[in-house]
């Protein structure tokens, strides 16, 4: 009997030494070999020459770039610390076949260590340099107006002021020795309509016949950042002038209720006043309303009056990703800071609260997976990712905040999503950052002027 | 519906046992009579367990449990049968915890700060703890040298407190449909599964019962739950969680009722 129980304790010894911790468990998971077995047709790659570094993978092309898409058959292993691998998207992943719809566009899948950690891994194909442009000069009066980035196949202008539509430019353009245009001479022009109409061509083909078609885009900053043009001025329909069209420039949630958004002088132009104010409807109550003015869309929805953020939809179309965002602003706090809340008959009523309110502006560069128009409300939206964001806060206890002052809000990009592009641009400016939840001090004022958006 | 039945399977095989006992009774003539009516005891134990996910196929791997061991303080009782057979019952204060790390897969939760149901993957360490008193209801079985028992029956428990919560370490977030959404890395995931846990359990027990002295029993048993530690409308967890659990219990017999015609007294009136 005593034996047995020596065993059994010995056994059950020997099962709890052999647990894992999980505080031991890898960290790492990385790619430590990729094979090529199949590539399509019209693309040749240069496969003695593949690299895999840093759970990065490169492919040099040597030709084909106009007979893509080019699929290749691929056979991929991984560290014994890999516990599975995971698409970064939606789409299931095929590990043993990839589709590169060009040679810009990565591969990318996550790599899962054996403790759960995630390792970001792509697959690249390296581009044959022999049909670059290695400079572009806008070739405009005001050299300050634009400024040009050249980025794997794009020439984005991107326009650091309004200059109106059409615009027209005669770009001097330095190119790869060897390589000729095929649909272009020095000296022609480009003219862009609109801000819809942004994007031309212009393709070079290089001494061993392959061709790279670069596109020239026009990336716009918001027209109307300095806030001069409005509707309705001097009405109690007063609006910012939504321009280049309701959804793609500048809004305010201003309508038949409330009116909290103002154009004032300022300097020798006009800048935009937002002040909190009370709005007393008579089924609704007493309501703190923050003004609020925002790159997107204002509708009005009767039965939403209690949910402002409902009405406002915010984020217009806009391709880039900048660095910061820089606006000159002024902040007085009203004097007494409170909060709607809903009485037993369901009635808003105010009720005094401590502390002084604050303005804040954000600002949120968004990737929109999603299929026609976005609708996004600062809530979770399935296929929006927030790619990076910033943010200003006005203390109205600060009373120097009075005085107009120049603020640039840092853009903080997520590394997670460096893979996925912008596709849409929020900024948001308010008089009472608690505003949806309709707390804030009447009489609050931001006053904004001059946005600039800096890349 | 399927607990009520698990219940009245219990209720049967408990009535079973008895009859069972008491038709053993009858014929067994004056030898089997008993010596006392009932006995009435105290009991201090602990327990070692904790919630484990069932089907089995669905405990992570590795799975390290770090058991925590509190008092539990009880009172028994006991109703002889026959010299072999008795039924029992206790009601027992006891708190049931255990930690544990493990590697956690495709795990749905409640992402507060964006309101939306997400999932996990990741290295998490977990804490579960149950404050909970326990009715068990067994048959007992007296060996020969009638020192030596074994029980079976089964338990009713009412959690008055419970706590889940899990913190993953590393690892990261997906959509409830599976797309990843994130790393986990610079702050862990803390996710509280507290307010989904039921508030009672019934399950089946089954132990062993030696007698050290006269008064004095010690006792090893182990119980598991039929019932999902989570409420029915939980929309987390795709398999159950039952309470699974081994208690060591030192009882002590105050004092035995003896049947009337047992008593030394009778005769004197």
């Amino acid at each position: 009997m005593k034996t047995w129980t020596c065993y059994l304790c010995m056994s059950i010894f020997l099962v709890f030494l052999s647990c894992t911790k999980v505080d031991e468990l890898s960290d790492d998971a990385e790619i430590v070999s990729f094979r090529i077995t199949g590539v399509s047709e019209g693309v040749q790659l240069d496969q003695s020459n593949i690299t895999v570094k840093n759970n990065e993978v490169l492919i040099p092309v040597e030709f084909g770039r106009k007979n893509f898409p080019l699929t290749i058959a691929t056979e991929i292993g991984f560290s014994k610390t890999t516990d599975e691998t995971k698409s970064v998207d939606a789409r299931p992943l095929n590990l043993r076949e990839f589709t590169f719809p060009d040679i810009y566009t990565s591969q990318k899948f996550y790599l899962i260590a054996a403790s759960g950690k995630p390792h970001l891994a792509q697959i690249r194909l390296v581009d044959k340099l022999n049909a670059e442009i290695l400079d572009f000069d806008v070739n405009l009066p005001d050299k300050d107006a634009t400024v040009v980035r050249l980025r794997d196949n794009q020439v984005r202008i991107i326009l650091k002021k309004s200059l109106g539509w059409p615009l027209t430019i005669t770009p001097k353009i330095r190119k790869t020795p060897t390589a000729r245009y095929r649909d272009y001479q020095e000296g022609d022009s480009f003219t862009f309509t609109s801000m819809a109409d942004n994007e031309k061509h212009i393709t070079l083909e290089a001494d061993n016949g392959d061709e790279r078609t670069w596109k020239i885009l026009i990336v716009p900053s918001i027209e109307n950042s300095d806030f001069e043009r409005w509707i309705n001025e001097g009405t109690k329909q007063v609006n910012i002038d939504p321009v280049p069209g309701e959804g793609l420039g500048w809004a305010t949630a201003n309508n038949s209720f409330v009116c909290g958004t103002r154009p004032v002088a300022h300097g020798n132009g006009k800048a935009a006043e937002m002040t909190t104010e009370l709005q007393s409807i008579g089924f609704l109550g007493d309501l703190v309303t923050s003004a609020t003015l925002f790159t997107g869309k204002f509708k009005i929805n009767i039965s939403a009056l209690n949910n402002p953020a409902a009405m406002t939809h915010f984020g217009i179309p806009f391709v880039s990703k900048p660095q910061s965002v820089t606006v000159e602003a002024a902040y007085t706090a009203g004097k007494q800071l409170q909060q709607s809340v809903k009485n037993k008959n369901g009635i808003y009523e105010l009720t005094n609260l401590t502390g002084v309110d604050t303005g804040r502006i954000w600002v949120k560069v968004l990737h929109w997976a999603g299929e026609g128009e976005l609708k996004y409300h600062d809530w979770p939206v399935e296929g929006v990712t927030v790619l990076g964001e910033g943010e200003q806060l006005f203390d109205g206890s600060n009373t120097a905040l009075r005085q107009w002052g120049t603020y640039t809000i840092p853009i903080k990009y997520d590394p997670l999503y460096q893979h996925l592009g912008a596709t849409h641009f929020v900024m948001v400016m308010t008089s009472s950052r608690r505003g949806d939840f309709f707390i804030g001090a009447v009489g609050s004022k931001l006053t904004v002027d001059n946005v600039q958006i800096n890349y | 519906m399927k607990t009520m039945k698990i219940i009245l399977y219990i209720l049967l095989f408990l009535a079973g046992s008895v009859s069972s006992v008491f038709a053993g009774r009858n014929t067994t003539g004056m030898s089997d009579e008993v010596e006392y009516r009932f006995a009435l005891g105290v009991q201090l134990g602990t327990d070692i367990g904790g919630a484990i996910p069932f089907p089995f196929k669905h405990v992570p791997s590795p799975f390290n449990p770090y058991p925590r061991l509190f008092p539990s303080l009880g009172a028994k009782l006991s109703f002889p049968i026959t010299s072999k057979w008795a039924l029992g019952t206790e009601i027992t204060y006891k708190r049931e915890a255990i930690d544990a790390d493990a590697r956690i897969k495709d795990q749905r939760f409640n992402d507060e700060k964006n309101d939306v149901i997400a999932r996990f993957t990741g290295s998490a360490e977990m804490g579960m703890d149950f404050t909970m008193v326990e009715v068990p209801v067994y048959a007992k079985y007296t060996f020969r040298n009638q020192k030596d028992r074994l029980l079976f029956g089964g338990y009713f428990a009412y959690a008055m407190k419970g706590k889940f919560n899990i913190q993953v370490n590393e690892g990261f977030m997906m959509t409830d449909e599976g797309v990843y959404n994130g790393a986990i890395e610079d702050e862990p995931l803390r996710i509280n599964f507290s307010d989904i846990l039921d508030s009672w359990d019934v399950g089946i027990l089954l132990g062993y019962e030696r007698k050290l002295f006269t008064r004095v029993e010690i006792g090893l048993r182990v119980s598991c739950g039929f019932k999902d530690i989570f409420k029915r409308d939980n929309q987390y967890f795709d398999y159950k969680m039952l309470h699974m659990r081994g208690t060591l219990a030192l009882s002590y017999n105050l004092f035995d009722i003896k049947p009337p015609r047992l008593n030394p007294f009778r005769h004197r009136g």
